[in-house]
């Protein structure tokens, strides 16, 4: 008898968990309902996440609030989901979970694993051909492209530069307008590096220990980080060692850069401190941080930009920052609407205007040139533009995040001498290797 | 002679108690301190351990750039939810598998305790997809709903109800009450203390959760107070030390002061709670 | 059972019933929990299981079936490995640290003193401090160039540390920070087996000539066994869960040195999508978890039935 009993319970709480089950499954798809019935009279709201902070989030919290107020179709609200890793993290759980926002920022070389999943929409079809499509600046649509169609738009892009103190270099007799290539960088930091009873008062050079940086000085040293049929990963060949060999020296050679401390961004603050408040002389970073640098060492030295200085095989850059996707998995009329904002979040006016603001690169050709004047006053806002000439491509695989952590730890290894850069990057690039298959 | 061993003995104690006491007061000051300093103040050498002069600018910094209002309200709705809905059923099941006797008690209450010892790390993907399926994603719900009851509460509840004498609750029930009544007249007055030290830790695990939050939710309606705080080192001010001690303040002062108006209660919860 | 199955039919209706509710009371008492235990913690250990046999992205609606690829994986995979010896060396570290402290201070505060309940109090704050506050507090006390922590060395003579910023230091940092938030929990549970000890004993060995350290090992060690033991096997178990303060302090590094089991899974399953091996990652995990609470109810039991 206690066992019916027993069974009696167990078969009402199943069935009390089905019902649950049922009654509540059907609201995860009511949400819409309302706003496709509403679509066709009253206005479309749509959701914008976004992963920047700062100047930048300013920006756009208020040239959200500005288009709301300019039209009556469209109502954008706009929510910040913390860097690009947590955004990633949150568009992909969202994804799954069926609630995606409309429009989305994805960091550049993050493009491919969304792409690969089919989730982002046509821009070419939804734009229809607007002219603007064909006025984003081109070194920059290589990361908005994927087999063939255009999946996102430029926005907030970047490109590393080298930041300099010039009042360090004036005072040391070097030219203020910096190092030009790997060696001059090497003899620009040994001497601009100051000792003061065996502690370092100021670093000559300071980069933060990141993939990116590294991209860049494989490129510049003729490499490349995947072989160009997309099967094998080529970072550990000779300019990828070289590149990376590099910055051992700087650091445990002649004892003029130290890795900067944290993960991921944070290292790429604690260079941002360093370098604004005097104690590094040089540093890479990216031009987007230029106003923060700006306002930083103002009334304490003049700082100027420059190019990365160049390799054996000249200038070389990757583009940084982030593309912003609409997602095909939100209602037309939504996507149609993503669109109408995008297309005016990067007129040239606002594209100028958000450029100036961050010291992110003005995405549209017409953008640029509404800057004429503003780069004659400001110079170090220029070189990033001029920079975008040697742009190479991010790494395309929808592998991407996995390779990036792997070559991180490599990089770090050798940094920290725990493995010869030979092995470190062998390790990594074995590892990258099976990941694209 | 001894007693002055015995007095130098207790003196020497208090010294050392007040050294390591010292060790865990200091960083919670030099919080409270690096949060009323304005950001110029804070990387002065030697450091400041006054902060002169005071300023709440990091707290209106911080709020700027979080809803902080917004996740406090939602923090405390669902702590406030867990708790009324953890309590009642956590003590109902208690009562159960202490005075009762049953079949499959032995296989129930084990089932009980393996929930206490699952690891959200091992369930999170999981539940993730079960949110997403009852369309509870990024609602309350999600947040509430899977910590109505306690394994943890009943785990503690039921060793302070077996401690109760039995004849206790069988001259109530000659008395006529029936078993609710004595559970709610007679037993839960007498387990109180482990009660209230359920709810105080309830109220702390759920005040303090990061790691569900962080991945049940993705708007600012729902995000509760750690996750949101935890975004401030997300964005540029990672490095501002005054606004995130001050989103910090924030999150830590309730449970501080809620831990300080029952100190005393919940060490001796503790003993009482049958760990010995 | 026979015997009540031959009197029922006598049972007037009312008595019947309430016989079944006393019969279903306890049931139904215990339903609402189980039936959260069953969906939410439960339920979902088998669908991970389930999900560690798939290669799946999380987006994708393919799922493809690949048995037990996702295991041969982990076990050929030189980060997994490391991030497995990383989670045992912080537990050890975590487990021994606190517990042999916290014993220490447990013998310190254990009197009736007011001022030893302030100090205990004081001591057990950080348990109930989100891991959150606690690791950006610790991150900025160990900042090396601003950072209190330095300072203080600096004042003592010695030179400043990296702590989190080098691989040889940054799990220790770490482990310290978990031992400072959970040592005062432990000091209370130490106080409470402490004070459960019969004071007879003690007069009786002092009797006999025993000193501080022989009472010590004699009777307070093996008489706190059981808290010891108790206290061994649930950090243990927590100590493997450990992951809020890795992601906010270091995020694993640098070079890979703080990476632990948790960590790993959350990479896996939020940054790669890589869900099945994740999954098979956690399942791991919750077998490790597994054996230890087996073995403290194993011993737990055995103790009862012995006392």
């Amino acid at each position: 008898m206690k066992k019916s009993t027993l069974a009696k319970f167990l078969t009402a709480a199943l069935s009390a968990s089905l019902v649950l089950t049922a009654c509540t499954s059907k609201p995860a798809e009511t949400p819409k309902e309302p706003e496709k019935a509403a679509a066709p009279s009253g206005p479309v709201s749509i959701d914008f996440w976004f992963a920047v902070g700062g100047k930048s989030q300013e920006w756009i919290k208020a040239a959200t609030e500005k288009f709301n107020a300019s039209q009556k179709d469209v109502i954008v609200t706009s929510t910040y989901q913390g860097d690009y890793y947590t955004n990633h993290q949150k568009l992909s759980t969202a994804l799954a979970a069926n609630s995606a926002p409309a429009i989305s920022m994805i960091e550049v070389a993050s493009m491919p694993f969304f792409a690969d999943n089919d989730v982002l929409a046509d821009i070419g079809a939804l734009s229809k051909g607007d002219a603007q499509v064909k006025d984003y600046v081109p070194g920059l649509m290589k990361e908005a492209v994927w087999k063939g169609k255009t999946i996102a738009v430029p926005f907030n892009r970047s490109v590393p530069v080298l930041y300099i103190n010039k009042n360090a270099l004036k005072d040391a007799g070097l030219d203020p307008n910096g190092p030009k290539n790997w060696d001059e960088l090497r003899d620009y930091a040994k001497k601009l590096t100051v000792v003061k009873d065996g502690k370092v008062e100021r670093w000559g050079f300071l980069t933060p220990v990141d993939i990116w940086f590294y991209e860049a000085m494989v490129f510049q040293a003729g490499g490349s980080f995947y072989s160009a049929d997309m099967k094998k990963a080529t970072f550990n060949d000779e300019a990828g060692q070289k590149a990376l060999q590099f910055w051992v020296d700087l650091i445990h050679t002649d004892k003029v850069m130290e890795m900067p401390q944290g993960e991921k961004y944070n290292a790429w603050d604690v260079s941002t401190k360093a370098f604004t408040e005097g104690k590094a002389a040089m540093i890479y970073s990216t031009t987007g941080r230029l106003q923060s640098h700006l306002n930083g060492s103002k009334d304490k030295f003049e700082m100027g930009t420059a190019f990365l200085p160049a390799g054996s095989k000249g200038y070389a850059t990757p583009t940084g920052g982030a593309n912003v996707v609409i997602l095909n998995t939100v209602p037309k009329e939504q996507q149609q609407a993503a669109w109408t904002f995008l297309k005016w979040l990067t007129n040239p006016e606002n594209a100028a205007d958000f450029a100036k603001t961050t010291g992110y690169i003005p995405v549209t050709n017409s953008g640029v040139k509404l800057l004429e004047d503003y780069y004659k006053q400001v110079p170090q806002a220029k070189t990033a533009v001029d920079q975008l000439q040697y742009a190479q491509p991010r790494p395309q695989s929808p592998s991407y995040a996995e390779m990036q952590e792997t070559v991180m730890k490599a990089l770090q290894k050798a940094v920290l001498k725990e493995a010869s850069v030979k092995d470190a990057l062998d390790e990594a690039a074995a590892l990258a290797t099976k990941n694209l298959k | 002679m001894n007693r002055t061993a015995k007095l130098m003995g207790g003196w020497v104690r208090l010294l050392l108690g007040l050294l390591v006491a010292v060790c865990f007061i200091l960083p919670f000051y030099w919080m409270a301190i690096t949060s009323l300093k304005s950001g110029d103040g804070l990387n002065t050498f030697p450091p400041q351990f006054l902060p002169i002069p005071i300023t709440f600018e990091a707290f209106t910094e911080a709020s700027q750039k979080i809803p902080m209002l917004r996740y406090f309200i939602n923090t405390v709705i669902v702590t406030g939810s867990v708790l009324v809905l953890q309590l009642p059923l956590s003590s109902a099941a208690a009562y159960a598998f202490a005075h009762f006797d049953f079949k499959y008690k032995k296989q129930l209450f084990a089932l009980c305790l393996m929930a206490m010892m699952i690891p959200a790390q091992v369930t999170f993907l999981p539940n993730f997809l079960l949110m997403k399926k009852l369309g509870w994603y990024d609602t309350y719900l999600a947040l509430i709903v899977p910590f109505a009851s306690s394994a943890y509460g009943i785990f503690m509840l039921r060793q302070a109800f077996l401690q109760v004498p039995k004849d206790l609750a069988n001259a109530a029930e000659l008395d006529g009450a029936n078993h609710l009544q004595v559970l709610w007249h007679v037993l839960m007055p007498i387990v109180k203390p482990t009660l209230t030290a359920v709810a105080l830790f309830g109220f702390v695990a759920h005040w303090n959760a990061y790691f569900w939050p962080l991945v049940a939710t993705n708007s600012d309606a729902v995000r509760t107070l750690p996750v949101g705080v935890a975004m401030l080192r997300d964005g540029e001010s990672r490095m501002s030390w005054n606004v995130l001690m001050a989103g910090n303040m924030v999150l830590v002062m309730p449970v501080l002061a809620v831990f300080l108006t029952f100190q005393k209660n919940l060490v001796r919860s503790f003993v009482q709670g049958g760990l010995k | 059972m026979a015997n009540m199955a031959v009197t029922r039919p006598a049972l007037p209706a009312s008595v019947r019933r309430s016989i079944l509710w006393k019969r279903s009371l306890p049931y139904l008492l215990i339903a609402p929990s189980l039936l959260v235990f069953l969906t939410f913690d439960l339920y979902p250990i088998f669908y991970s299981l389930y999900l560690s046999f798939l290669k799946w992205n999380l987006i994708s609606p393919k799922k493809t079936f690949i048995g037990l690829d996702n295991y041969v994986e982990l076990f050929t995979a030189e980060e997994f490995r490391v991030a497995v010896i990383h989670t045992l060396v912080y537990t050890a570290g975590r487990v021994f640290g606190s517990l042999s402290i916290a014993l220490g201070l447990a013998l310190l505060l254990n009197t009736q003193k007011r001022w030893a309940s302030w100090i205990q109090a004081a001591i057990f704050s950080p348990h109930i401090v989100s891991m959150v506050s606690i690791s950006m507090l610790w991150l900025w006390l160990m900042d090396p160039s601003y950072g209190l922590l330095n300072w203080l060395l600096g004042l003592v003579g010695i030179a400043p540390l990296k702590w989190l910023a080098s691989s040889n230091t940054a799990l220790i940092s770490i482990i310290m920070v978990a031992v400072w938030k959970v040592i005062g929990y432990d000091m209370v549970i130490f106080i409470a087996g402490l004070q459960s000890i019969e004071n007879e004993l003690y007069e009786a060995a002092k009797i006999d000539g025993a000193n501080v350290f022989q009472r010590f090992w004699k009777i307070t060690l093996p008489m706190l066994s059981p808290t010891i033991f108790f206290l061994s096997v649930t950090s243990v178990i927590t100590s493997f869960q450990v992951f809020d303060v890795v992601r906010i302090m270091t995020g694993g590094g640098p070079a890979d040195s703080t990476n632990v089991l948790v960590y790993y899974i959350f990479q896996y399953g939020f940054r790669f999508f890589k869900i099945g091996q994740a999954s098979a990652a956690s399942t791991i995990l919750f077998l490790l978890v597994l054996t230890l609470t087996l073995l403290q109810f194993k011993f737990m039991e055995r103790k009862v039935h012995y006392s």
